[in-house]
């Protein structure tokens, strides 16, 4: 479980140094403060064996098509648009931290040559003694914990992108992203669930979803062709696809299949309220509160809305409330503010009525 | 009944009460006097002055606050009401008067009144 953070240089966060996060955490501020950033970079810090690590972010807040050069797909992720710069995202676990730090490299000689074949298909290689590396565009990536290094190299060059490895371990800690857009996969959803129904564990999930669709009785992965998809039983003659139920139960089957999947892992779910009903919030943070627990998983969700927060502090009180924590992101100059609510300064908060957002 | 609005800090000029009885007193005293700038911020409900200036402390807006006062009911004791009020703004880290109805220098300046409301 992470137990702080410190992100320098990521997106609008010029710095964001946050001491202290519990198993639970709301993220609130005002727009454009940075709290998807936030999202985004534990994720990117976690998903280190991954060509696609940047062009995923940029698919999740809807940006299908860009052009390959470093102006328009690196330079968004660097604070201001600055290149030179270097970003840095250090995770505290138990008791020790771990810093990614990235750093663009215009002229990137790569170590390895691949040999050119001389057409398709064919078994003879143009072999030439003039054959030099050619230079790629690169961002540097290095892991620092406890004086050893692990680095890598993301690429664009004329392959398109890439990534060398030079030495890097692969991440035991699983992270799950669940944007604030709707996108289905219904074929990863299917896969978490097999996975759970194997387990017997398929009951939790019903009960979870019930929160919103009472008549729900049973739960199936269903193929069809290349895709599968969950269908649920809710009294009517045949099973329906769970999408079907509305946006809400696929959101809440997405974050409860998540969470299931993630054993001493992290979920990430930007605008919690999207498609959730205020008066549902309650019972889905305590069934996320109970779900966390027994998967040991930690929870980061973003929020705008005074509804989730109230349904926050309601649904994760008695045994659950030293789960939970509250952050407010504020920018000052160049630096955004944290600032720490626990659940009693919460209910101090909120009992006075008084704006947290 | 539709929700109520959260209160936000707007203003640099607080006074802090506990009750419906203060803020509507302090709410038409800045009136009457035409005094400008002051929001009156009723805390009622939250017993615990300390806990409630730890959150304050932390709510948005705050970084406007350069003045506070804070009004409080004797309840039993006037003496008891005083020591209570410099122990919950020394332990949030709040500059504390020596005496009622003086200020005490730092960002924000404290001061303090302890009544009958």
């Amino acid at each position: 479980m992470i137990t702080a953070l410190d992100i320098k240089g990521f997106k609008g966060l010029g710095h964001l140094s946050i001491p202290r996060l519990t198993r639970i955490n709301l993220v609130g501020g005002k727009n454009n403060v940075g709290k998807t950033s936030l999202l985004e970079a534990v994720f990117l810090f976690f998903d280190r064996i991954n060509p696609q690590m940047l062009t995923n972010q940029f698919a999740r807040r809807g940006v299908s098509v860009l052009p390959l050069e470093p102006d328009t797909m690196w330079a968004p992720i660097f604070h201001d648009y600055e290149m030179e710069k270097e970003i840095s995202i250090s995770v505290t676990s138990v008791n020790s931290t771990k810093t990614m730090s990235i750093k663009f490299n215009p002229n990137y000689t790569p170590s390895v040559v691949r040999a050119k074949t001389t057409g398709q298909g064919s078994q003879q290689l143009q072999i030439r003694t003039d054959q030099k590396p050619t230079p790629s565009y690169a961002l540097d990536i290095t892991y620092k914990m406890n004086g050893k290094k692990e680095t890598s190299h993301l690429l664009m060059g004329i392959e398109g992108l890439g990534l060398h490895i030079d030495y890097m371990k692969a991440e035991k800690t699983q992270a799950v992203f669940i944007a604030s857009r709707s996108l289905m996969k219904p074929n990863e959803d299917a896969e978490k669930f097999g996975k759970l129904d194997i387990m017997g564990k398929q009951d939790a999930v019903i009960k979870f979803l019930r929160i919103i669709e009472t008549n729900l009785t049973a739960l199936s992965s269903v193929s069809m062709g290349n895709i599968s998809m969950i269908h649920g039983d809710i009294g009517l003659k045949r099973k329906i696809p769970v999408s079907y139920m509305g946006e809400g139960v696929s959101k809440l089957l997405s974050i409860v299949l998540a969470i299931a999947n993630a054993k001493d892992g992290i979920v990430l779910i930007d605008e919690f309220e999207n498609g959730l009903h205020y008066s549902v919030m309650e019972k889905i943070w305590e069934g996320i509160g109970r779900a966390a627990r027994e998967f040991n998983c930690q929870v980061i969700a973003t929020t705008h809305s005074y509804e989730c927060l109230e349904a926050a502090y309601k649904g994760l009180s008695g045994d659950l409330q030293n789960d939970f924590s509250y952050l407010r992101l504020d920018r000052i100059d160049d630096e955004t503010k944290a600032k720490i609510f626990d659940f009693d300064m919460l209910k101090v908060a909120i009992d006075t009525n008084s704006e947290v957002r | 009944m539709p929700p109520r609005k959260p209160r936000v800090i707007e203003k640099d000029k607080i006074i802090l009460v506990e009750g419906a009885d203060a803020y509507f007193f302090f709410m038409w005293a800045y009136q009457a006097f035409g005094v400008p700038g002051i929001q009156v911020i009723d805390f009622g409900g939250i017993n615990d002055l300390g806990q409630y200036l730890k959150t304050f402390k932390e709510l948005p807006g705050y970084e406007k606050a350069s003045t506070i006062l804070i009004g409080r009911d004797a309840e039993k004791t006037a003496d008891g009401a005083v020591k209570s009020i410099k122990t919950a703004l020394k332990k949030n880290g709040f500059a504390v008067p020596e005496r009622p109805f003086t200020f005490a220098e730092g960002k924000p300046r404290v001061a303090y009144v302890v009544s009958r409301f």
